[in-house]
């Protein structure tokens, strides 16, 4: 695959998450105090045993999932706190993958790459889809780079899911924006499929020179991509530092038991 | 069940008597012999009527196709046609943003409520009604049946499109507000796509209801074909009349027809747009050629028939300027309510009511279940069988409740009957339909293996689809209860019998504050039934 048509955009952004608490019933947190400074590119993954709070994590940041206290500080904006035009204008710079890629399934391939565009572009663009030149050439750039040039007409239900999951990359790398978050991209795909596509994720953080947060089950996958781990478990921070650092007795720590490793 | 009794004969240990079964069916034939009763159907009415049937049938044959009748037929159809379509136009474009606004999973709760406030007043009285109150409030004409019209395909429209937008997934939706896309991008990118299909499948449907009940508004005076047909029977002029009707019910096919047409361009296949090599990189064109072609020749069609309708339809200005002042007027006349009209007169015509739509009800199951075993391709193998099911189906579902309505007085006389009947022949269409499906959709796998078995016909429809087909069945049932209590409330404008009898007489009169009590009366009817189907829905279904 050839390398994406996204100039780095010079200097990495900095976020910086200050005690952060999501309970989606009061007194029941699913977030207890998260803490974190990403201010490097390349990939993050967050590992963890299934309702620690991953999701809530990465979703908090975008504010798809409101949090209840703390601060999400993006460049000196606090997203924790935007509201209205001001939270659009802040996702726009966020890219999500989704765990079921969320593509629009009647539109066409081409048409959901465009959708990256939403926030940039007026609305009548969207109602006739005269998008600007200059977008739908890079949309047709990106398709292409990632191995989907031919598909352009495709309706998105007749893809695959590998080839959903590259539809979906493509839509949050048209965004340009200044951090993905992936959660649980890999989830709903084969070892094969799993592995081409945490590659394509690692591709957009090095070639943009942006930090990709990725959450994600699979622990080998985790290691082999990611620059840095993050441990959760209960809602909390258990292990943060490179994979190399990553012992069994973390992983214990973080899933519980020792049985399930051999 | 450990309840059996170690004696019983082997039959009952297998079979055990379903007791509440049992009485329920004593006491509902007791309650149709109870509810004939009163409103005094009898054996020898019938038989009389169908004598009188005899020689009215006799009266409309041939149908008359002299050339002045031929001009009048051409003018009402075309002006139920110019009707329906502008109706339709402007109903479901206002469906649209109603719907979105009284959908619970993208607006705020305050918003719905509202939007779910004002599609309920739409949906609550029935055409005819609505046509009533506008003619008093712009006169007679097409006007005031457009405006009946659009109120109609709003509170259907509306909810439809409502539902619909509560069904789809929102994953899609997600994703475009986490790209920071503004509401109206989600909307268009992520919400029409979803709801599309389904939208264009009740405009097209709305298309064919509309012409349908353009016929119905000229019987209040809204204009159309209705007015033509109304004039029709006072003056005795049955031949006419037959005409009339054939003329419905080809205009309807047709519109079905049509319908099927704008399925095909938009629900089936959504656009895939292509690809062309330019020289400075790949174009892309949202449609192919067809699909552009198709688009704008729909488009085209339907902006020529607006505009046609617009330019030739006969609207008098003058009856505009006072409209609002008219409407204040009508509703302050109707205050206060004459409550002591109801012990008098509107309590009778109420129960008459409601024995008549369950009654027709029950009819109408009885008449639509053959129909649906004729329509039932995996029932019926024979395609003339299928096809004279279906026309029937179609043909009574063309002429609606209260044109039927119309027949039967002149068979059977005014009054309850009549009416019945018109529930019962107008539901069969419905029923039948849906029945039809359900027979379709059971599983074959129990069918074979009965046939397989030997089984005789009776005994495969009896133990092999009746199973099956119980549920939809019910539903069915009850639903067009629902519709029917809101039909038999108006029949009596045109003299069979309900509330609609007390609606006229208190019109006829000018006693204004009597039509607002039967106005509330058939409000709080309407409501009640609701209610009531929603619960047994819940409970049995």
């Amino acid at each position: 695959m050839s390398a994406l048509p996204n100039e780095a955009s010079g200097t990495c952004r900095t976020l910086i998450i200050r005690n952060l608490v999501k309970e989606y019933r009061a007194g029941q947190p699913v977030l207890r105090d998260i803490s974190l400074t990403i201010d490097e590119p390349g990939t993050v993954a967050i590992i963890g045993p299934s309702g620690t709070g991953k999701s809530t994590l990465i979703r908090c940041i975008n504010r798809l999932v409101d949090p209840t206290s703390g601060s999400i500080m993006l460049d000196g904006v606090d997203l924790a706190k935007l509201q209205g035009d001001a939270l659009r204008q802040a996702r726009r710079r966020l890219g999500m993958v989704f765990q079921e890629y969320n593509l629009v399934e009647r539109l066409t391939v081409i048409e959901n790459v465009l959708c990256g565009r939403l926030g940039y572009v007026p609305v009548w663009r969207s109602w006739t889809r005269r998008f600007p030149e200059a977008d739908i050439a890079r949309a047709f750039a990106l398709l292409e780079s990632v191995g989907l040039g031919d598909f352009a007409t495709r309706r998105a239900d007749q893809l695959s899911g590998g080839q959903r999951q590259r539809v979906g990359i493509a839509r949050a790398v048209m965004q340009e924006p200044d951090l993905v978050l992936a959660d649980e991209p890999t989830s709903s795909l084969d070892p094969k499929t799993s592995v081409e596509i945490m590659e394509l994720l690692a591709e957009v953080g090095r070639d943009r020179g942006i930090p990709v947060l990725v959450n994600i089950h699979n622990v080998a996958l985790a290691k082999r991509y990611a620059r840095r781990i993050i441990g959760m478990s209960k809602g909390l921070i258990v292990y943060d530092g490179p994979p190399a650092g990553l012992q069994d007795s973390h992983l214990a720590e973080i899933y519980g038991g020792e049985g399930w490793m051999e | 069940m450990s309840a059996l009794p170690a004696t019983g004969s082997l039959r009952s240990r297998a079979f055990p008597p379903n007791w509440p079964l049992r009485i329920a069916a004593v006491l509902f034939l007791a309650y149709v012999a109870y509810a004939a009763q009163i409103l005094d159907i009898r054996w020898e009415r019938f038989v009389q009527g169908l004598d009188n049937g005899a020689r009215f049938l006799g009266r409309m044959f041939p149908p008359n196709t002299a050339a002045d009748k031929m001009q009048l037929l051409l003018d009402g159809m075309l002006e139920s046609l110019q009707i329906a379509i502008i109706a339709t136009g402007a109903g479901v474009l206002l469906a649209l943003p109603l719907g979105l606004f009284a959908a619970r999973n993208l607006m705020p709760l305050p918003v719905t409520v509202a939007a779910r406030g004002l599609i309920a007043l739409c949906r609550t009285f029935h055409p005819v009604i609505v046509a009533i109150l506008f003619v008093k409030a712009v006169g007679f004409g097409a006007l005031a049946g457009i405006l009946a019209l659009i109120v109609a395909t709003l509170g259907f429209i509306a909810k439809l499109i409502a539902e619909a937008i509560e069904e789809m997934s929102m994953k899609p939706i997600e994703a475009l507000r986490a790209a920071g896309a503004p509401f109206l991008s989600v909307v268009i990118m992520g919400v029409v796509p979803q709801v599309l299909p389904r939208f264009i499948g009740f405009a097209a449907y709305q298309l064919d209801s509309n012409l349908r009940n353009s016929a119905l508004v000229g019987l209040v005076g809204g204009g159309g074909i209705g007015a033509t047909l109304f004039t029709a029977f006072q003056r005795f002029d049955y031949d006419f009349v037959l005409t009339i009707i054939i003329a419905i019910i080809a205009a309807v096919m047709a519109g079905e027809v049509l319908s099927a047409f704008m399925r095909r361009i938009y629900q089936d296949e959504a656009p895939t747009g292509e690809v062309k090599r330019g020289p400075a990189g790949p174009i892309w064109h949202r449609f192919t050629t067809t699909e552009r072609t198709l688009r704008l020749a729909f488009w085209g069609i339907a902006a020529l028939a607006l505009g046609w309708s617009f330019q030739t339809i006969e609207i008098i200005p003058e009856f505009l300027y006072d409209a609002p002042q008219q409407t204040v007027d009508l509703f302050a006349r109707m205050w206060p309510i004459d409550w002591s009209y109801y012990a008098s007169t509107v309590q009778t015509a109420l129960v008459e009511t409601l024995h008549t739509a369950t009654l027709g009800t029950i009819l109408a199951i009885l008449l639509a279940t053959p129909v649906a075993l004729m329509c039932a391709r995996n029932v019926s193998t024979s395609i003339w069988v299928n096809t004279l099911g279906r026309f029937i189906l179609v043909a009574t579902r063309s002429v609606h409740t209260l044109v039927w309505a119309l027949l039967f007085v002149a068979v059977f006389g005014p009054g309850a009957l009549a009416g019945v009947m018109a529930v019962a022949v107008h539901s069969i269409g419905f029923t039948g339909k849906f029945l039809a499906e359900a027979i379709e959709e059971a599983k074959p796998g129990p069918i074979e293996a009965l046939r397989a078995a030997g089984a005789p016909r009776r005994a495969v429809l009896l133990k092999g689809f009746w199973p099956q087909v119980k549920p939809a069945f019910l539903a069915v049932s009850l639903f067009r209860w629902d519709i029917n209590v809101r039909e038999s409330a108006v029949l009596g404008l045109v003299g069979a019998g309900g509330l609609g009898v007390a609606l006229q007489a208190a019109m006829d009169n000018l006693y204004w504050d009597q039509v607002g009590l039967v106005l509330v009366v058939i409000f709080a009817v309407v409501v009640v039934t609701e209610l009531v189907t929603s619960v047994i829905r819940a409970r049995v279904i």
